[in-house]
């Protein structure tokens, strides 16, 4: 009985001991972590005045108490507003100090990644995926650390990883695109991409899905891809993490940026968030309630974006795209009235506008007042030479009033401010069709087939005309 | 509960007898930060605007902004003066400005409707001793993805009269091309970047003799910025390597067998899908005789409607440990960067490098605008403003001018964008104390 007694007792003592050498040796590691990768502020005339005033504060109580919520936060300043050095110091202590925390060894990967250190990277990547194995932006970004090492066959399997937890995860299909184009496996990128584009929406993936259907010979599936695609609208997986530390950003023009950013992969609440923040350390900017207009547009607030187009106005009048917004607005409600009224006063506002102008020439012409509507082309051509936009339009009038001459050579100087604007090409191989003029016909029809924005249904009946005029196929 | 507060409430007595009943506890200690390196010293930005002084080279530009997009300076007459050509995207125009012997320059036309050209380098592609022009043409600068980019050659007659020859045309815009003997056969073949926008490609173009070429893709990818021959692997044949922006971010390497036979591979990338890569030039950094890669981050475009800095912005190289491993080296920060030229600006034997800014803040007078890295030895290099204005320059080159061993930068600056002011066109900075 004793013996059990006594046994009892000392594992009970060993237990404690254990839990209290455990608290102690945590809080030294945290405390020498804390120490050891502490950074010096930066010179505080150099900083914002908001940001300096909080990081003096903050990295006064880590340094004095040593408090980990404090390095934390102080974490969160020095990576938000851009001052790497700091951040990477901060989180070299982090992940010493709070070793369970997987935020810490991601966001310093994503630093890591960022500047394309990726064998730095990888490691803290599989660090944060063990710590939290369903978080996959940290996947994500190891598939492509991996795929940009060269390391296709481990990029393949954190891939397919993602796939076992998210089966259509559009990130990690492009990722096994890019590694099946890399090992000349271009049927199986092609099968995957198509998926993708589907998924997604022409998003993501079809700019491969594109090239992959030219290297296998299928031009037309490559320009249809093309004509389908919105440009430019790849974007990065949402990292929840990153995009919330720039809650703590106090420059508002990065703020907005991430905003954009946020936007564009996806989560246009964060978006929306980020850009109000933007406009509160930065009320007098005219762009930012500009670009917050256009993200409430997009989200179905009416109210709240005609709120910020026509802040963004008050701001800076002369500014013709916020003008455009609130024109956007009427015109989509229909309420055209409104509308005219709008373009009168924005072009009072916006006197050398080009588009404001080519706008009130159009509403012009199409009210059968071509003689003003020419002289406010003419002017948008004099303000912006180098655009196809004004050329185009004055073409148009030129014909309405018939002269159809001077209309083509409008058409010619359009396709000499812009060579593949399809309106221009369509056009002027439509009209060298119908004077014979073989070569020319020729020539521009070859331009159209190489500007995706023309569709399949545009081209063939201009392919058809060719053929019945000069009795051949065109060589294209 | 800071962490001190929590050491204190444990008596160290008690502690020391915890301590030594547990031991074998700690032996089970989760892995430190070892593995992680620390960041290197932060570089102490220095400003001396005294040690260039520019002047404006050319016509003046009127109420028209300038677009100069890419500037090379070359002895293109081979009188032994140096000269500068530029591509003026806007007015599509490659132009001479040929050093006269009074030291004046003279602006010459050689390329009219050039289909907005955005680089040009110099070679004599023809073998007949006079140096013809080899142009990248985009046709349409800002973005757009038809297929509408042109290579083409102002091909000289030998008494510097320049005629059009088109190379390549109808394809992904493109950004950059150079010539080498690719295929060992003695004549150049070339090496070509088409940035496109959502579709790009590298090929390479084998010159077959009589101006006809036969073309071979490398990579289909898009954003392609610069790309440059070199022996990057030391086995006596010329490899290509080739940066890539939009959302890459990525730099490929394609190693050739001698016989114009390559393969590619990534050999650098970013996962910032904003990283910015902005342009690449090929240079012995560390003089170890291996040919390294420099290259700069900085296009300030993304979604925002104004293109600003990021704070991740600057100046990096890939130092080329042989046989195609090549090893990252940042060499500072820089908001905007463009254009990364190696030279050895102050003479004292190890390359610097100069570079500027085209997207900053500059609504902030303080703002650099052209800067030179000085290699301080040891892998450092010291951030030193030459200048704040003029603004938005996009290209830079550097070579001798004056024949005193001096070497002095030549600038093109691009207006494209708010605030049109403290504007330039083409420029020369010579280093005081220079004639």
């Amino acid at each position: 009985m004793k013996t059990k007694l006594t046994i009892a007792l000392s594992l009970a003592v060993l237990a404690v001991a254990a839990f209290f050498v455990k608290t102690w040796r945590d809080t030294s590691r945290a405390s020498v972590a804390i120490k050891e990768n502490l950074p010096d502020v930066p010179n505080t005339a150099t900083l914002n005045d908001r940001f300096g005033e909080r990081v003096v504060a903050v990295d006064k109580e880590a340094r004095n108490e040593q408090d980990l919520d404090a390095y934390r936060e102080l974490s969160r300043l020095y990576h938000a507003n851009g001052y790497m050095h700091e951040a990477w110091s901060i989180y070299r202590g982090l992940i010493a100090a709070d070793p369970k925390e997987a935020k810490w060894p991601h966001l310093l990967a994503r630093i890591f990644s960022g500047y394309g250190r990726l064998e730095e990277a990888i490691p803290l990547f599989e660090r944060a995926i063990a710590l939290e194995p369903k978080y996959l932006p940290s996947r994500i970004h190891l598939a492509n650390s991996l795929l940009k090492s060269n390391r296709l066959a481990e990029s393949e399997k954190v891939n397919e990883e993602v796939l076992k937890i998210e089966p259509k995860n559009s990130h990690a299909l492009v990722g096994l695109a890019r590694i099946d184009i890399a090992r000349g496996d271009w049927e199986k990128a092609r099968d995957r991409l198509v998926e993708v584009t589907k998924h997604s929406g022409y998003k993501i993936g079809s700019d491969l899905l594109a090239d992959v259907y030219e290297k296998l010979g299928d031009r037309n599936s490559a320009r249809m891809i093309m004509h389908n695609s919105q440009w430019g609208s790849f974007n990065d997986i949402a990292d929840p993490w990153m995009i919330d530390l720039m809650y703590d950003c106090y420059d508002p023009y990065q703020v907005a940026i991430a905003g954009g950013w946020a936007d564009h992969a996806g989560d246009r609440k964060a978006g929306i968030r980020l850009l109000r923040r933007s406009i509160f350390l930065d009320p007098g900017s005219a762009m930012t309630h500009y670009q917050l207009g256009n993200l409430y547009l997009a989200d179905g607030a009416v109210n709240n974006a005609k709120d910020s187009f026509a802040k963004s106005i008050e701001l800076r009048p002369e500014f013709a795209d916020a003008w455009f917004g609130l024109i956007r607005i009427e015109e989509r409600t229909n309420n055209l009235k409104a509308a005219a009224v709008l373009l009168v006063r924005a072009l009072q506002s916006c006197p050398d506008s080009p588009s404001l102008n080519i706008r009130m020439g159009s509403q012009l012409l199409d009210q059968d007042r071509p003689g003003q509507a020419i002289e406010l082309f003419k002017k948008a051509i004099e303000l912006l030479p180098h655009e196809a936009g004004g050329y185009l339009q004055l073409a148009r009038a030129y014909l309405k009033i018939g002269k159809e001459e001077q209309a083509i050579l409008e058409m010619e100087n359009a396709l000499k401010a812009e060579p593949s604007n399809p309106l221009a090409l369509m056009t002027l191989s439509r009209n060298s069709i119908s004077k014979g003029d073989e070569a020319n016909a020729e020539s521009y029809l070859s331009r159209c087939v190489n500007s995706p924005r023309i569709s399949e249904r545009e081209l063939l009946p201009l392919i058809n005309a060719f053929r019945s005029t000069f009795g051949r196929k065109p060589t294209l | 509960m800071s962490l001190n507060t929590a050491c204190r409430k444990v008596p160290d007595a008690f502690k020391r007898l915890l301590l030594a009943a547990v031991l074998p506890l700690a032996a089970c200690a989760p892995k430190g930060v070892e593995f992680i390196a620390k960041p290197p010293p932060k570089a102490v930005p220095i400003v001396d605007l005294d040690l260039f002084s520019g002047e404006q080279l050319g016509r003046d530009w009127g109420e028209d902004n300038p677009w100069v997009a890419h500037i090379r300076a070359v002895d293109l007459d081979q009188d032994g003066r140096m000269d500068v050509i530029g591509c003026e995207a806007k007015d599509d125009e490659v132009v001479w400005l040929r050093q006269l012997e009074t030291g004046d320059f003279q602006e010459i036309v050689i390329g009219k409707e050039m289909q907005a050209p955005v680089h040009a380098e110099v070679y004599d592609l023809d073998g007949d001793g006079d140096l013809d022009v080899l142009v990248s043409s985009m046709n349409i600068v800002f973005p757009n993805n038809d297929k509408v980019g042109a290579l083409i050659v102002l091909e000289n007659d030998g008494s510097q009269n320049f005629s059009q020859r088109i190379l390549l045309q109808g394809v992904e815009r493109v950004t950059d091309a150079r010539a080498a003997d690719l295929d060992g056969d003695g004549d150049l073949d070339l090496a070509v970047g088409q940035f496109g926008y959502d579709q790009g490609e590298v090929r390479w173009m084998r010159n077959d003799g009589d101006w006809n070429y036969h073309n071979e893709i490398l990579l289909r990818l898009s954003g392609t910025i610069n790309v440059t021959i070199d022996d990057y692997d030391g086995d006596g044949s010329l490899d290509i390597a080739a940066i890539f922006s939009q959302q890459w971010e990525e730099i490929h390497l394609f190693l050739n067998d001698g016989k114009g036979r390559f393969t590619g591979r990534p050999i650098w990338g970013s996962t910032n899908e904003d990283y910015a890569a902005s342009g690449m030039s090929s240079a012995d950094i560390n003089l170890d005789g291996r040919p390294d890669l420099v290259f700069s981050n900085g296009d300030g475009f993304g979604p925002s409607p104004v293109p600003g800095p990021r704070p991740w912005h600057g100046i990096q190289w890939l130092e080329n440990l042989g046989k195609g491993n090549f090893k990252y080296q940042r060499i500072g920060d820089l908001a905007g960067a463009y254009s990364p030229v190696v030279a050895d600006f102050d003479k004292d034997g190890d390359m610097d490098v100069a570079a500027l800014s085209s997207f900053n803040d500059w609504t902030n007078p303080e703002s650099p605008s052209l800067v030179l890295f000085r290699n301080e030895g040891s892998g450092s290099f010291a951030p030193v403003t030459l200048a704040h204005k003029p603004i938005q320059l996009i290209s830079i080159d550097a070579a001798e001018f004056g024949g005193d061993g001096n070497l002095s930068i030549v600038s093109g600056g691009f207006h494209a964008y708010w605030p049109y002011e403290r504007m330039s066109r083409f420029m020369i900075w010579r280093q005081n104390g220079s004639e």
